[in-house]
């Protein structure tokens, strides 16, 4: 009986091990992730409001095509009142990646582009923003697309040094077409020195011959928000950062430093600046109390993003449920103390609730 | 009375009792250096073993082990791709593991992981239920390397990795 009973075992045992060769065999080479986020607001600028929002959902994709080649894709759908169903798919990155030797890469596609770290680390998926919105300089200054090539390097030697160099469509061009052969120059450099700590500067530079408004400039790009007449001579852009960011188990810190020059024939130079500083406490690994400080100031004789300042303060608490979902309640002030005909002098108090997830 | 027989019979007797002593007490002393030195060099960790296929090592240390878990690495010197192997929130080990590579719970290491693949930075690791399977996996697996309690049964030899203080 023993005997019998001994034999059955391992029979199982084999059956198991059988199967889980079969399965294993299978190894998993593509991956599909959604991101996406609600939203709760009341503002109070003259009149006040209150409403609910679908936010934007984004759809991922990674996958390995061959040894050292993989391919990752970001598409997001987002409300747009001009589309006929209210809503307006997009590509946001697209790109192949060959990993040619250690920790060197070779990226071709559209990207973000590495000019901080937000914008190299977080994608459009809310979960990971560690505050419900942006910092303000994505409205306006940052060129956060990019459709080229780059050259990446990472977690070099032992302050894990990495690099980032990238020739692209300029912030005038579209996902299929640019209007001139200048193409846009990011370098942008980086290091580690704990596992919790990374500091970055950056140099993005363009030329835009005639000014266009592109694809590429931010989703409330240049002309979106001004209403005058466009500029529409040559202009030269360039954005510098300076990034710290350091996110450990019990404190988060990130702060986003610009300094953006454009230069025209008729205005000259104009000096923009745009500065963000978050910090975090994490208590217990699910609550987040945070608070934000976020500037941007754009120069009278600006043609690009035009004149505009704009200061917001804002304190935030993140309740995170698990890595799939969290809730982020945000008080906010927010000035707009100089600026163009959209942008009159004002204030304005807001109160936002966002549920981020992914699945 | 003792005769000259019995003497030398004591005599060999007392010689042969401290040989053995002596014998003994060096057998301590090597074995006394071999714990000295074996000292900084585990086969296994005392909570787990690290276990890998075709990687640039076979000895490393315990910060760049975790280095590797953390994505620092691509790929290997012999071209193969870097896979790591964790368990999956199903297994009984995720959340020792998750303390003992990253400082943190389950939850945040899957966040971390998500955020690095997204961030398309490094290849997804791969999630199993339980160290069988991620010996069985590792093994077929060139590039691949995992980690697994120390008292798992039946862990190969050849895909053991070693850690020195």
């Amino acid at each position: 009986m023993k005997y019998y009973s001994q034999l059955i075992n391992q029979i199982i045992v084999l059956l198991i091990i059988n199967t889980t060769c079969f399965v294993f065999a299978q190894k998993p080479v593509t991956e599909f992730k959604g991101f996406g986020h609600l939203e709760f607001t009341f503002n109070q600028v003259e009149k006040p409001t209150a409403f609910f929002s679908i936010g934007e959902h984004d759809f991922f994709v990674t996958s390995q095509l061959k040894k050292r080649i993989s391919f990752l894709g970001e598409y997001v759908f987002r409300f747009n009142g001009k589309s006929p169903t209210n809503y307006l798919p997009s590509i946001e990155r697209s790109l192949l990646k060959f990993n040619y030797k250690g920790n060197h890469n070779v990226i071709v596609g559209k990207i973000h582009t590495p000019v901080n770290y937000w914008n190299d680390v977080y994608h459009h998926g809310r979960l990971f923003f560690p505050t419900i919105e942006r910092p303000l300089a994505f409205s306006y200054i940052i060129p956060l697309h990019s459709l080229g090539a780059q050259m990446q390097g990472q977690n070099l030697g032992k302050y894990n040094f990495g690099y980032d160099l990238v020739v692209a469509n300029g912030i005038s061009s579209t996902d299929v077409f640019h209007d001139d052969t200048h193409m846009s120059l990011t370098t942008a450099i980086h290091i580690k020195p704990t596992e919790y700590t990374r500091l970055g500067i950056s140099y993005y530079y363009d030329f835009l011959s005639k000014n266009n408004p592109g694809a590429h400039s931010g989703h409330s790009s240049s002309y979106t928000h001004y209403t005058g007449e466009p500029y529409v001579g040559s202009l030269a852009f360039q954005l510098t950062s300076l990034s710290i960011a350091h996110f450990s188990n019990k404190l988060e810190i990130l702060s986003e430093s610009s300094y953006n020059l454009t230069e025209t024939d008729s205005l000259g130079i104009a000096n923009n600046f745009s500065s963000f500083l978050y910090a975090g406490y994490i208590i217990k690994e699910k609550h987040v109390p945070y608070m934000l400080i976020d500037f941007i100031n754009i120069a009278k004789n600006d043609l690009y993003t035009h004149e505009l300042g704009i200061y917001k303060f804002g304190l935030g608490y993140k309740h995170e449920f698990n890595h799939l979902l969290n809730i982020k309640a945000q008080l906010e002030y927010q000035r707009f103390f100089h600026g163009h005909v959209e942008h009159q002098q004002h204030d304005n108090f807001g109160f936002k609730i966002q549920f981020a997830y992914g699945f | 009375m003792l005769n000259i027989s019995n003497m030398i019979i004591l005599v060999l007797k007392f010689n042969l009792h401290t040989a053995f002593k002596m014998r003994q007490i060096n057998i301590i002393i090597v074995i006394l250096i071999l714990n000295i030195f074996s000292g900084k060099v585990y086969s296994q960790n005392d909570k787990f073993t690290f276990i890998a296929n075709e990687i640039d090592f076979k000895t490393t240390t315990l910060k760049n082990i975790k280095a590797v878990f953390r994505g620092k690495y691509s790929s290997w010197k012999n071209n193969q791709d870097v896979t790591i192997v964790l368990p999956s929130t199903k297994s009984e080990n995720a959340g020792d593991v998750a303390k003992y590579l990253y400082e943190t719970t389950v939850t945040g290491m899957q966040k971390f992981w998500l955020s690095q693949v997204f961030q398309g930075r490094s290849n997804p690791p791969v999630f199993l239920e339980n160290d069988s399977e991620i010996i069985e996996y590792v093994r077929k697996n060139p590039g691949s390397i995992g980690i697994v309690k120390a008292n798992t049964p039946n862990i190969p030899n050849n895909i053991k990795i070693n850690i020195t203080g």
